[in-house]
């Protein structure tokens, strides 16, 4: 087991060099194809073999690496990386499937893309710091150039946002780890980055509050919180489909994942005292980006309004200090991952067939792309959390355990659900139906539109099947996800 | 009188000898043999560094310790990667001036007998070497007056960096009667203004604001390869010069005031400014200075972890800057290319396989992981909070940030735009292909296994 996790984080690496030495299409999307499915089926494998009841990392390995700093390859897994990485696997899959008949530089987009899945396992598997953050800088290069080069008219600019906006956080991050590691060299005499050995200790309460934020404000860019959300609509609406559907099923999870593992387990008391400002930005998130998405007329910018809302629920459920909530948060992490990558999937196809994004020029497609209606009707739905679907264990789950603490915020919160349903239909009826604002023109043109193809149809079957099943039948998936927040909250 | 300690320089100085004398009966297409006859002089100090003692030689004038050892053996590989990458660029040019060789060479000694100078006598006359040496390898396009300007605005405000040393070193004989810097003892009024002169004098060798003037002009004017040499072994040789004096100054009020003034100026300043330069090589002079900032913060305190952060960082610091050079030098084919950024758009197209080294060498100087400035940057950081300095930590991570966003300019005009003069540059020579693929190596290599250093170093 311990094997296949390291397997499951170097073969996309691997896999990606050999891809840009060989150069040749088909190889590349092959290659792509091949790792990704094994990759799935190892995580798959951690995942089942995963032991609910024991505490602790699992799986883990630790190799001496930079000796005379502390630093050592550690590796390990608890439930929330688990899930996580079985999420990443999958969309993974989808993204090589979706992009089966990309034709601009073909091998480059597959290399980056493999980079970024090997960075992103990486992230969520490593327990210590200065493996963490190359990971975490590692996903900055590809995803540049995957925005920058394959984007729509204002890429560079989207781009360059997203760097920025992502390096500012990335420089809090390392102040706040670059604290921690010095206040053990002073404690003990020994520099450490191992995350085993400084979960073990607490920290003095100044420290907590200075790293607390430090470590938010990394956290807080990759999310999205407001106020630091502004380059994600840019983001979605400039990348191309595929990176868009990683940037919100996966690298959005970065930052969500580093406030549990991170914010929460190293700062317990910051966490405590600091919940109401969390709390505040949470609910602005929520709320601002619903009211956000409603206004939109573009549908990628409200997809992406209403991703930064509902990670607004995530963050809210992290800082509930109750395992309930927490364990909601992390499931919707993943409930969220799967469903903002089908919406964004039928966005971009709608985009593929008429070439706008704009609802205006939009309206009617359920009689010419009846199979795009399903998928994207059960998409929407798994969005806002409708029974059956995989969101609503992950936002019942959450708001059950924040009223228990919180009844106030929990019943705010609340009233965002309502808005997701509002802006969601509100786009459905938009572009699915509501014929009469198109031209005949138009209409006669869309005549002979193309519906789903096979390779879209298995992306969509792969992920709105997951959402189904997490939808009905949970149990295993809070089993794991409990193992991690047990340990974190105790009880 | 222990001559041992000097080997290396001795050994370089027969080498330059025996060029001088080869070059006298060279003629212009002898030029490429030459520079790999000093290659190879420079391999032969390189490996003799190996078999000096640790120890000090005449009379406590130089001292040989592993620091000196360490930052000798990076300046000779430098020095050996841009002598043997230069002929092309010059014979394309059709600018061939056989000197360059020796003249590199002498530079290199001058360099060398800085770092173990233990004299300021001694640290005067080496910096001069060097100094002089790289007022002609500047100036050497006789016919281009951008490079004469060059040479000359170095010259100018040179000399004024040499009158502040020289000031410097006599105040500092006042103080304490001698050239010896370990003679200091009492640390009030003309140790301070010898302190003050000293460090104003390197901080303009070095070229950190607001005594960088120089600097961006020098750059835009000299040739590619002759930049890449002053932005790396000089800079190496500086600031081990620099660690001797912290060793006597380091706790003097004047000192710390000026390093941290210096630092900040440095730092936020030249990444500020460099937003507006349209040139690539101006680009990277403020790169340079802002890279200079960045090494003083590490003189705010005299511990051993920043010691340890300065060393490694210069040192992957000088391969990334002189890597670039050489693949930008490979661009010039035509005396009137002048690096304007719009020159680069599209490069992408034309040059895949140097704009790939380029992007690394770019992203590596951003500071981004898993390249090795990264990693200095860190052990920079933490000895900096270690050493109770936060707001330099501070100054360090802001300037870091500000300085993100111009190389990435540079890089949104070679990847992501379509091409708009089609720059199709010359075919990389031998010697260059080695010089960017050592400097590419060691940025890759000691960013993940920094330890190589340490371990040369114990």
């Amino acid at each position: 087991m311990e094997a296949l996790l390291n397997v499951a984080i170097f073969m996309p690496l691997v896999a990606s060099v050999l891809v840009a030495i060989v150069r040749k299409e088909i190889f590349s999307k092959l290659l792509a194809l091949i790792t990704s499915i094994a990759g799935f089926l190892i995580t798959l494998t951690i995942f089942i073999a995963f032991p609910w009841d024991a505490s602790g990392f699992q799986f883990t390995t630790k190799i001496d690496w930079i000796p005379q700093l502390g630093i050592s390859y550690h590796v390990g897994v608890d439930g929330m990386a688990v899930s996580l990485l079985l999420l990443t696997s999958l969309i993974f899959i989808v993204v090589y499937v979706w992009s089966w008949r990309i034709s601009q530089r073909p091998n480059l987009f597959i290399a980056l893309f493999l980079a970024l899945q090997g960075a992103c396992m990486g992230v969520f598997s490593s327990l210590d710091f200065f493996l963490f953050y190359l990971f975490w800088e590692g996903m900055l290069i590809p995803m540049y150039y995957i925005i920058g080069i394959w984007g729509h008219d204002r890429k560079v600019y989207a781009a360059n946002k997203f760097f920025i906006y992502t390096f500012f956080g990335s420089l809090f991050l390392l102040l706040g780890i670059a604290s921690l590691i010095v206040y053990g060299y002073f404690i003990d005499g020994k520099l450490s980055f191992d995350y085993l050995y400084h979960s073990s200790k607490t920290y003095p309460i100044l420290l907590q509050y200075v790293a607390f934020i430090a470590f938010g404000i990394g956290f807080a860019v990759k999310v999205p919180m407001w106020p630091f959300h502004t380059w994600l609509p840019d983001a979605h609406v400039e990348a191309p489909t595929a990176g868009s559907v990683v940037l919100a099923a996966v690298l959005l999870k970065m930052g969500t994942f580093g406030f549990v593992r991170y914010s929460l387990e190293l700062f317990p008391d910051a966490s405590r005292e600091l919940a109401t400002l969390v709390f505040t930005l949470s609910l602005i998130s929520i709320i601002y980006a619903a009211m956000m998405a409603l206004a939109q007329n573009h549908i990628k910018k409200l997809i992406a309004y209403s991703s930064i809302s509902h990670m607004g629920m995530v963050t809210l459920g992290t800082f509930a200090n109750d395992v309930n909530a927490l364990n909601g948060a992390i499931f919707m992490m993943v409930a969220h991952g799967l469903s903002s990558a089908a919406l964004f999937m039928s966005a971009g196809f709608i985009y593929d067939r008429i070439h706008s994004y704009n609802m205006e020029d939009l309206g009617g497609l359920a009689g010419y792309l009846p199979k795009l209606a399903v998928v994207f009707m059960l998409a929407g739905l798994a969005g806002i959390g409708f029974p059956g679907l995989a969101g609503f264990v992950g936002e019942f789950l959450i708001l059950l355990g924040t009223f228990k603490n919180f009844p106030f915020w929990a019943f705010i919160a609340g009233s965002g659900i309502v808005l997701s349903a509002v802006y969601f239909l509100h786009m459905y009826r938009k572009t699915m139906f509501e014929e009469e604002t198109i031209s005949d023109y138009r209409k006669q043109k869309w005549q002979t539109l193309r519906d789903l193809e096979p390779y879209h149809i298995i992306s969509f079957v792969a992920i709105l099947a997951s959402a189904f099943l997490l939808g009905l039948y949970p149990y295993p998936f809070v089993k794991t996800i409990e193992q991690t927040s047990r340990y974190i909250i105790g009880g | 009188m222990n001559l041992v300690i000097l080997i290396p320089e001795i050994a370089l100085s027969f080498g330059a000898l025996i060029v001088f004398i080869a070059e006298l009966f060279a003629r212009k297409k002898d030029f490429s043999a030459l520079t790999y006859l000093s290659g190879i002089f420079i391999s032969i100090s390189f490996l003799s560094i190996f078999w000096t003692p640790i120890g000090e030689g005449l009379g406590g004038m130089v001292e040989s310790n592993q620091t000196t050892q360490f930052l000798k053996g990076v300046m000779y590989i430098l020095t050996l990667l841009s002598i043997i990458s230069l002929s092309e660029y010059y014979s394309k040019l059709n600018s061939v001036y056989t000197e360059l060789s020796y003249i590199m060479m002498c530079a290199l000694i001058g360099l060398s007998l800085l770092v173990s100078s233990q004299n300021l006598a001694l640290s005067f006359l080496a910096l001069e070497l060097y100094s002089i040496s790289s007022y002609v390898m500047i100036g050497l396009f006789r016919q281009d007056v951008l490079s004469k300007e060059a040479s000359f605005k170095y010259l100018t405000l040179g000399s004024v960096a040499t009158a502040l040393i020289a000031l410097g070193a006599g105040f500092f004989y006042l103080a304490t009667g001698s050239f010896e810097l370990s003679k200091l003892s009492d640390q009030s009024g003309p140790a301070a203004l010898a302190c003050t002169f000293l460090l104003s004098g390197i901080a303009l060798k070095i070229a950190a604001a607001p005594f960088h003037v120089w600097m961006p002009d020098t750059y835009e004017g000299a040739p590619s390869p002759v930049v890449g040499f002053l932005s790396s072994a000089p800079k190496v040789a500086l600031f081990g010069f620099l660690l001797n004096l912290l060793d006597v100054f380091g706790s003097l009020n004047q000192w710390q005031i000026m390093v941290a003034a210096l630092a900040i100026l440095s730092t936020i300043y030249a990444n500020l400014t460099a937003y507006g330069q349209n040139s690539v090589k101006r680009l990277l002079a403020y790169s340079s200075i802002a890279h200079a900032g960045y090494f003083l913060l590490a003189f705010a305190d005299n511990t051993q972890s920043l010691k340890f952060a300065l060393i490694f960082y210069i040192t992957v610091y000088s391969f990334a800057t002189l890597g670039t050079f050489i693949a930008i030098g490979i661009l010039e084919e035509k005396r009137d290319f002048k690096h304007h950024i719009l020159d680069y758009k599209g490069l992408y197209k034309t040059r895949p396989g140097i704009s790939t080294i380029l992007a690394i060498f770019l992203f590596s100087l951003i500071g981004l992981p898993p390249f090795a400035l990264f990693f200095g940057k860190l052990w920079l950081l933490l000895g900096l909070i270690s050493a109770g300095e936060f707001l330099l930590a501070i100054v360090l991570l802001v300037a870091s940030l500000i300085g993100a966003g111009y190389y990435l300019k540079l890089i949104v005009n070679i990847f992501l735009s379509e091409p708009y003069k089609m720059v199709k540059g010359r075919r990389i020579s031998g010697g260059e292909a080695i010089g960017f693929s050592v400097c590419l190596l060691i940025v890759v290599s000691l960013g993940l296994f920094p330890q190589i250093v340490l371990s040369f170093y114990d």
